[in-house]
């Protein structure tokens, strides 16, 4: 492998889609029904999660689930 | 700031201490990056919300009308990624800092994540999918970035490439002062800038 790229010029495959804006990242891809998440962190620097009460973010419009560690 | 802050963390004291606020800008540099950022833009264009009412308007982006249904508090890089399917322009930090999202507007260059798209009616707007020519051939600039080996990872290319075909479109032949100058708006973590910078002088010399 090292003779093959060691010293030689080399021109990255995926360098054209990224000059051109066709190269696809983590952001550009939709899926339908795809969801989206939101990290909501703890306001305490050090604390016990004793227990998490989402049922104001289920009320609203549009909130499908709340993943938790249960 | 106080806004961003209320926004994002309702909970929050009416007047924070420093702690409160340095927790604050932290927490909401969570909550705005830009995949969280969508949900909250199409949950407020739910119907019978006050004040998030969509509204038909014609876009010219590369030279085409494009028609579009577009929120009162849509920015132009929404509209360009998720509703005309643009996504060359990127979201870096959606708050103006990186330039991630450049476009030209009118021959200049503007970020197009803090313009917002009813800005921009009548107004020629040029992304990085505007560049190449019908028959596939790239733009001096993009094929001097390739050339120069400008991209690593990528990510900030696209708003590069607008920026300095921008300035070589008001300046073709920039000295590397003046072209890190007009550069000096679009930040790249993997640190590319002299590489991006000698893409601009062979586009300028080559063009």
């Amino acid at each position: 492998m090292a003779n093959v790229l060691v010293g030689k010029n080399f021109t990255p495959p995926d360098i054209r889609g990224k000059v051109t804006g066709r190269a696809k990242y983590a952001e550009d891809f939709r899926a339908d029904g795809m969801l989206f998440c939101r990290l909501l962190t703890s306001p305490m620097p050090h604390a016990r999660v004793r227990d998490i009460d989402a049922s104001a973010a289920l009320a609203m419009q549009g909130v499908v689930a709340h993943p938790d560690r249960r | 700031m106080t806004d961003h802050h209320e926004f994002f963390l309702p909970e929050s004291q009416p007047a924070p201490s420093r702690r409160e606020f340095i927790k604050g800008v932290i927490a909401s540099g969570v909550a705005v990056s830009s995949v969280a950022y969508v949900p909250t833009t199409w949950a407020q264009s739910a119907p019978g919300k006050s004040g998030a009412v969509e509204r038909l308007l014609s876009l010219n982006v590369n030279g085409q009308t494009r028609r579009v249904d577009v929120l009162p508090n849509e920015t132009l890089a929404m509209t360009l990624r998720y509703k005309l399917g643009l996504t060359g322009t990127k979201l870096g930090c959606d708050r103006a800092e990186c330039g991630a999202c450049t476009v030209i507007i009118d021959g200049v260059t503007h970020y197009s994540c803090s313009t917002l798209t009813h800005r921009v009616r009548g107004r020629q707007i040029t992304t990085v999918e505007g560049l190449e020519s019908p028959s596939g051939e790239l733009h001096p600039v993009q094929q001097a970035f390739m050339d120069e080996l400008g991209p690593q990872c990528g990510f900030c290319t696209p708003g590069q490439v607008m920026s300095a075909v921008a300035l070589l479109a008001a300046n073709p032949n920039p000295t590397r002062q003046e072209a890190r100058e007009a550069m000096a708006g679009n930040l790249c973590r993997c640190g590319a800038y002299d590489h991006y910078l000698n893409g601009v002088m062979r586009a300028a010399r080559e063009s």
